[in-house]
Order: C-alpha cells, then structure tokens, then sequence
C-alpha cells in the first residue's frame, strides 16, 4: 500500500519533471521564493513538530514584513509528516522534485531524519534538521545540516552540569532501547561523566525500556534496590519525546525514589508537567533556548513577537523551528540578488549549500556557524550553548547555561 | 392441544414438507414415524420455533404459534427432548435441570418440579452434582427427558428418545414416557423404531417423503400390511 | 536476590495483574458465549478511561463520579458494538475469519476515530486524594494505597462475577447459551439477552480496569489499549477460555511473569517484554493446550 504510493508519487513527480522540461513552466514562480518545510503535526513527534512550525511561521511573518528577500515574498511550504517514516519519505520527495524548493528544513528524532535525508542528499537540496540532535545525522551527505547542537556536545555539557555544578559522582541511567537518540546520546553523556569524575564506576546502574513502555516498576524497584546497595546521586534519563518521562518520574516517586532526576531535550515539553504533575517537581532538563533568558537582541525580539503573536511564550522547539527559516532566508541574502537571478535551481541549491558551510548567521536567535567539514569530528553541525532549566511549581525555570569553551 | 394445517416448511429454498395435517390431543401419545429424512425431525423444528413454516398454520392451545421464537414456545408450555440430546454439557445434572426449568417462577416451585424428576429418574438424583458430559448414554437422555419435562409441558416432544441406547434401557425410558403421559402431559413422539412407538402411541402418523402417508389409531396401523412389510419386517 | 527485592516486584505486580485480571474476563466471557475474540475489546476499556477524563477534566464531577462515568462510557461502547457490529454480521452465520475482520475493523476504527477526535498525545489522567498516599513497611516496602484499592475492588469483582456466572440462575443461562444457544432457545433462554448480560459485565470490568490503568500510569490515550488489550487476551487464553476465576488468575501471572522478567534478568534484556508474554503463551499451550485450568462456558 505504502509502496503503492510511493509509486504513484513517484510517477506523478516525473510527469512534472517532464512538463517542466518542456519549458512551459520555467518562469513560474519567479515573483516569490519558496523554501519546504516537514513538520509532524499528528504521531508522537507532534509536540515538536507543531512547535518547530510555529516557530517557522513566525520568522516567515517578520521576514515578509520587512519586505521579505530581495524584495521578494519568501513562502513556507510545511508537509505534515504524521510522524510517520512513509508520509515523509514522500513529502521530501515532493519537495525535491515537485514543489521545486530551493531548500528545507525540519522533522526531529534519528529515525525520522534517516527517512527523508537521503532524498535531499541526492536532490542536492539543502535540508536543515531542525530538531534532531544525533551527530551521526549529517553524515548522510553534505547537503544535510543541523540546526540544533549534536548529542556528543549535549551530553558532555549534561555530563559537565551534573558532575561539576551539581557534584554527582555517581549516577544511574535509563534510556529507551528502540530509539537512537536515547542510546546514543546516554552513551556520550556516560563517557563523558567517566572523564570529569575520573571514575570509571561513575555509572552505578543502567536500566532500559521500549517506546510504549508504561509500566516501569520494575525497573525502577532494581534502581532502588542498587541505590541502597552504594551511592546513586542522581538518574539522568534520555527520553526522545517527552511523553515517558513522566511517567517515569510519578512510577520512581511513588517507589519511594527521591533522588533527584534530569532529563534531556527530548523532554522540553508542557506535556512533562501536565503528566507529571507534583512528582516532576525538581526535575532538571537540558535544551536548546530558555525564553526568560534570551541571549541575545535577536532572541529577545524572538520572544517578544511570539508572545504577541500566539500568546505564550515559546519554547526551544519553537526557537529551532524560528532559527531554521531564518537560516535559509539570510543564506539566500547572503547569495546576492543578481547571482540569485543568473542562476537555476540546481545551481542556486548548490550555492546555499557553499554558503551554509562558511557563513556566520545573524539573523537567528543565537550567532550560528559551522566548523570546517574537513577537520570537524562531527560536520555540519553548530556548537552552540546548552540551557538548563529547572521544574518549579509547574513552570520551566532556567537554571543555567554552559557555552561550548566551558567544556573543551 | 396442538394442530397442524397445511403445513409446508423447508430449508432455504430446499422444501421439505409439503403440506402435512397433525393433531395431538390432551393426554395423549402421537407417533410420528417414518424413514430417515422423512421430515419428522423437521416437523419438530416447526412446532419449537426453530423454523417458521413457509405455509399454513401451528396451533398451540388456539394460539397461532407459527411466527414465535423458540424461547417463548419454551414458555408457552411446549417441552423438547431432541435427538441428540440438547443437553448442557459443561453443567451439572442440578443446573441442566434448573435450565430446564428456566422459565419457572418462584424458587419453591422449581423445587418441587425437580423432585418429581428426581423421582421419575432417581439416578439422576445420584449424579446430581456431575458435569452432564460425563454422563452415560442411557443417562444423558434421562436428563434430556426430566428437563424437558421441568416446566410442566402440557405437551411434550420426543425426537428419538431410543437412539443409540441399549434395549434394556430403551424399555426403562418408555416406562417413564408413559408414566409421564399419565401425569397429564401429551405426547408426540418421533421414533424410527417403528414397533415401539406404535406400542407405547394411542394414535401414530407415518410420514414418508415430507407428507402424511397414513395415519390412524396405532394398533389398526400395527395390522396394516404395508406397515408390516415396510417398516415391522421381521416382527 | 533478596526476599525483599522480589517481595516489592510482587507488590508492583498488584495494579498491572489486576488491570490484566479485569480484562481477561471480558475477552473470556465474550469468547465463551459468542465464540468470537472481541478485539475491541481494548477500545471498550480505552473509552471508559476517556469517558472518566472528560467527566472530571471538563465536566467538573468528583472522581468517585468518574469511575462511574467510566464504566458508563465502557457499557455504552460494548453494547454498541454487540449491537451494531457483532449483531449484524453473526446474523449471516458468516466465516470465522469474516467475524475476525469484523472484531478488528471494530478495533482499528475506534481506535483511529479517538485519534482523530482526542489526538494521540498522552493525557494526564484524574486522581483523587485518598488514592495517592504511600505506605513503607519496617521492612522498607513501599506500598502504594492505589494498590491495595486496585486490588481489593478487583477481588471482590473477581469473586462477584465468578458468583453470578457459576452460581445465578442468568449466569448458568449464558454458559448454557456459551456451550449449546440452540438448545437453550428450547428450554426458553433469550440468547439474546444472554450475550447482553456478557457484554454489560464485560464492559463493567474494563471500566474499572481503564480506571485502574489510569490512576497507576497517569495517562489516557486512544491507543492505551492496544497492547494491554492483547496482553489480557493472552491471560484469557492461558486460563481456559469460559473459565472466569481461571482468566483473573491468569491475569495476575502474566503481570507478575512481565515484572519478574525484567526484574530477573539483566537490564538489557528489559525491552524483550512483549515478546516474552507470547513466548509464555505458546510455551503453556504447548504443553497444556486448553490453557492451565478447565475452560468452562467452551463451545461443543
């Protein structure tokens, strides 16, 4: 059935691609500039997925009212993706070779990158992950950068705040086994751990669930039991979309567990505390952007707009999802008018690809740019600051910042 | 008691009866015999609900009961005792019993039925706390028998009540068939053996081929010669 | 491994055996009398768990009045089913897999209905007060009040239910029904209304069942009975089908065997868990093939 569809996409696609060929088409959207976008709004990466695009279409409004680029109206072409592999294996095909965007951005989470990266790879059309933070993504190809930091950098810095500011020297993990996100970032965040507490026991316990996991007792009784046996000072839990932790959280509390808990970005979500309720209380959380601590007069702007615009303050979802857009609309600037009009699609993809790798961005919340792909452990990808926040009375507190010359 | 007119019934598309007149009246025993496919067990289905005649009418008491689901001719007064024996079982004589009497109202009342059939049959009173499956033979169609009987029918069916029981059990059954009948209750009874029920029947229809062939007091029909060469043979 | 240590995951068992319990009997009591495995059987317990979150979220009631409102929303689903679903297609004696079709079809489409109504993100379920205070043993056991709620109302189901089936007159009517619904017919039983009566109780318990689910995980979503649902139908299967005190005992080994087994072996096998309950299930049937005790309402 899938497949079927892909088929028939497939088809519907090259029959557009011949009618372009024709030249019937050639000029048609000249007048404005279109960039694609995949955002789930349905599945479990909704809570993202409705955020990233939230924060997308408000850099789109402000770009557009400042006359847009080049004069030109800029539009956002957002596909949902259903947090389905298939739907948006198909929207990144769409976009390539049907809508013709000169580049895209968004989706969160390994898995679903991995279902649409390869497509813009060999389009050759620029795609920015706007919400995944697995290093091992933009080794897809060179035309896939991240807009957020890489999980090596997250977890050290998670591993810096624990060891460091907070003291741990002992902590327990639980991760979820079905997602690479989870395994991979407790992976960089215990080796790092290891190195600042020069412990290599420094990891006392280490439990394992599945997505759709909602009984975690048991679990939980073991992470007790070892928590009586030696020291445990705190259990840091990778979680890639915010519904388990909660859960998580309510089941160790009414264990008796009161040790202190800290979760990663794939939990920066009101949907932790509307679950969680009480027993998320004190809950740290690692992430991208805090809005009461806007670092700079970009993000500041940020938070005002889109407190006007949706009346609530936004999140690090929203944050990424604004700075992707603003990325593609300051490459294309960067690019130049009249270089932009000389060229065709292919060679203007190309051109914000060069332009991507070397460029500083201003325009976004935060100042952007990308470490040389030829000496860099892990390429297109940003360094940037990680913010941690606190749970308090319901409310995500920001608590600190650690800047990547803090950790290396 | 009970009146058939005309009756015509079938299967689907597949008639099987073609228009049969029988009549059972108060305290009496009715044959109904005849060859294997005949249309006797399918008669029976009409009476109970089981099957709605395509045409003419079931009378019960004057009452039309041709177009009633099977559970309210329960109700109405008609016992069954099928072949095969539609007994239950993953229950217990005392709760194949009590479904027999399912219709009863007043717990006194069941009580009071069910001793009279654990008169009537006192192994049953025996078994009473057994799965109905583990029953014998002999026993299970006692038990299909004093179910049928609980609700006080004032009309009983029998579908073969001698099917594959030994002779010496055969002959108790009709004891208490006949014991039955003299308890107010009539009777029709489905039977291939011939001889027996013509013994134990005041009146008998022989039914060959989905129609009434020949019917009239039993002990004349017992002289007939074609009943003697078709169905008596070596009697 | 300490007395202690197992003596918790038992006591951890206690909502999820009973969750499983309470379920188990509605898939048991359904395939007995109708010989059909009613899939949407989950939904039905799905739909009590949003019909408890709407009447205290939105409509204000007490959560006492939220229990109610569960079991409301599982009978009112359950006999809409029988009557709109089952009803209808078992009136054309259609095939085994005809019916199979049917009971998924009924269970997809509800489940995608709520999706398409509620989303699928997790919701926070109500609590009440009374149900969230945390007992500790001397011996350092920490005991959940829900718990011994979730248990105590589930036994004196599980004895309730097993009474009126083994013991009122209605419930030996509907294993008469289960074993022959012709010759019930004969004696005078509505089948009819037998399969109701299944149905009703069914529901009943999975109402509970999706208030018990609900207070123990804090979350209600439209897919929430998908694998609960199937983990029950395994316990239906292992503990006789028909067999009603058989299924709530089968319940409680299933959610004890699922803590044990990842209690017992190495963290990294933990997210083997599903796997593991159709391993038991195949390893029980092949060695006991009508499940661990006698099936009771079975059809001939």
């Amino acid at each position: 059935m899938g497949d079927l569809r892909k088929k028939w996409k497939g088809f519907c696609a090259t029959l557009c691609f011949v009618s372009f060929l024709s030249g019937a088409a050639a000029v048609a959207a000249e007048n404005k500039i279109v960039i694609g976008s995949i955002w789930s709004q349905v599945g479990v990466a909704a809570p993202p997925g409705q955020a990233g695009l939230r924060g997308g279409r408000l850099a789109v409004k402000l770009l557009n009212e400042r006359g847009g680029v080049f004069g030109r109206p800029l539009e956002l072409k957002n596909i949902d993706g259903q947090s389905d592999t298939t739907v948006i294996s198909n929207a990144a095909i769409r976009l390539v070779d049907e809508i013709k965007v000169v580049a895209a951005c968004g989706l969160c989470d390994d898995s679903l990158v991995s279902a649409a990266g390869s497509t813009f790879q060999s389009g050759k059309t620029p795609f920015l992950v706007a919400s995944a933070t697995t290093p091992t993504i933009p080794s897809i190809g060179d035309y896939i950068f991240m807009v957020p930091f890489g999980d090596n950098y997250q977890g050290r810095a998670v591993a810096s705040y624990c060891a460091k500011t907070l003291g741990w020297k002992k902590v327990a993990v639980i991760r979820d086994s079905a997602s690479a996100y989870s395994t991979e970032l407790s992976k960089f965040f215990v080796e790092s751990f290891r190195e600042f507490t020069g412990d290599e026991g420094a990891l006392a316990h280490q439990e394992i669930y599945q997505t759709g996991d909602v009984n975690f007792t048991a679990q939980l009784t073991r992470l007790r039991r070892q928590s009586d046996r030696q020291r445990i000072d705190g259990i840091v839990i990778t979680p890639p979309f915010p519904q388990d932790s909660p859960i998580i959280a309510k089941q160790a509390r009414r264990l008796g567990i009161r040790l202190p808990i800290m979760l990663t970005d794939g939990a920066d979500d009101p949907t932790v505390i509307e679950v969680g309720g009480e027993h998320v209380e004190g809950a740290l959380i690692s992430t991208h952007f805090a809005a009461e601590y806007p670092l700079t007069e970009n993000a500041k702007r940020f938070v005002e707009t889109y407190t006007a615009e949706y009346g609530a303050e936004p999140g690090a979802f929203e944050c990424l999802g604004f700075d992707s857009v603003m990325i593609l609309a300051e490459t294309i600037e960067t690019i130049g008018k009249e270089k932009w009009d000389a060229m065709s699609l292919s060679a203007r993809r190309t051109a914000m690809r060069d332009t991507i790798q070397i460029h500083k961005y201003v325009m976004t919340t935060m100042p952007i740019s990308y470490p040389d792909p030829e000496t860099a452990k892990y390429p297109r990808i940003p360094e940037k600051p990680v913010v941690f926040k606190e749970i308090k009375a319901g409310r995500r507190i920001f608590r600190a910042i650690l800047n990547p010359e803090d950790l290396y | 008691m009970l009146s058939i007119e005309n009756m015509v019934a079938g299967y689907g598309k597949a008639q099987v009866i073609h228009g049969i007149d029988l009549e059972v009246r108060s305290g009496e025993i009715v044959a109904l015999v005849g060859p294997n496919g005949a249309g006797k067990t399918t008669t029976i289905r009409c009476i109970t609900g089981e099957i709605r005649p395509v045409k003419g009418s079931v009378r019960y008491d004057g009452a039309n009961i041709a177009d009633i689901p099977p559970h309210r001719v329960a109700s109405a007064g008609i016992g069954c005792a099928r072949e095969g024996r539609n007994i239950f079982g993953n229950l217990t004589v005392y709760e194949n019993l009590a479904m027999g009497g399912y219709v009863i109202r007043g717990h006194l009342k069941l009580r009071e039925r069910m001793a009279w059939v654990y008169d009537l049959f006192p192994r049953l009173k025996e078994r009473t706390g057994q799965l109905a499956e583990s029953l014998s033979g002999g026993e299970q169609q006692m038990l299909a028998i004093g179910m049928a009987v609980m609700n006080e029918p004032g009309l009983l069916l029998l579908d073969e009540p001698s099917l594959g029981l030994a002779p010496v059990v055969v002959d108790q059954i009709y004891e208490k068939i006949a014991e039955i009948c003299r308890e107010g209750a009539s009777i029709l009874l489905v039977e291939q053996d011939v001889g027996l029920a013509l013994d134990i029947s005041r009146r008998a229809y022989v039914m060959e081929s989905g129609q009434i062939r020949i019917s009239g007091p039993s002990d004349e029909l017992g002289k007939d010669p074609y009943i003697i060469d078709t169905y008596l043979g070596a009697r | 491994m300490s007395a202690h240590y197992l003596a918790q995951q038992l006591i951890n068992a206690l909502s999820h055996g009973s969750i499983l319990a309470l379920l188990a009997i509605g898939y048991t009591m359904i395939y007995g009398i109708l010989g059909l495995i009613n899939f949407a059987h989950g939904e039905i317990f799905m739909i009590g768990a949003f019909a408890c979150f709407g009447a205290v979220e939105f409509l204000e009631m007490s959560f006492p009045a939220g229990v109610f409102a569960a079991i409301a929303g599982s009978v009112l689903a359950g006999l809409l089913i029988e009557r709109f679903v089952y009803r209808p297609c078992l009136k054309r004696k259609p095939e085994a897999l005809t019916v199979f079709i049917a009971s998924f079809g009924a269970s997809l489409g509800l489940r995608n209905l709520f999706t398409m109504l509620f989303g699928d993100g997790r919701r926070p379920f109500p609590s009440a007060g009374f149900l969230e205070g945390i007992i500790v043993t001397e011996s350092g056991l920490t005991v959940n009040v829900k718990d011994l709620w979730i248990f105590g109302v589930t036994v004196i189901l599980v004895v309730g239910v097993s009474v009126f089936v083994k013991h009122t007159k209605a419930g030996i009517a509907m294993r008469a029904v289960a074993y022959d619904a012709n010759a019930a017919r004969l004696v005078g039983i509505n089948g009819a209304t037998a399969v109701l009566t299944a149905f009703l109780l069914a529901s009943i318990l999975a109402g509970v069942s999706a208030v018990a689910y609900g207070v123990s995980y804090g979350i209600v979503t439209p897919s929430m009975g998908y694998q609960i649902g199937l983990d029950a139908f395994i316990a239906a299967v292992l503990g006789g089908i028909g067999n009603v005190p058989g299924a709530a005992v089968a319940g409680y080994i299933i959610g004890l065997g699922e803590i044990l087994f990842v209690a017992l072996l190495p963290p990294g096998y933990s997210a083997a868990r599903p796997t593991f309950v159709w391993a038991l299930l195949f390893l029980i049937l092949f060695l006991k093939p009508s499940g661990l005790f006698r099936p009771d309402m079975k059809n001939r």
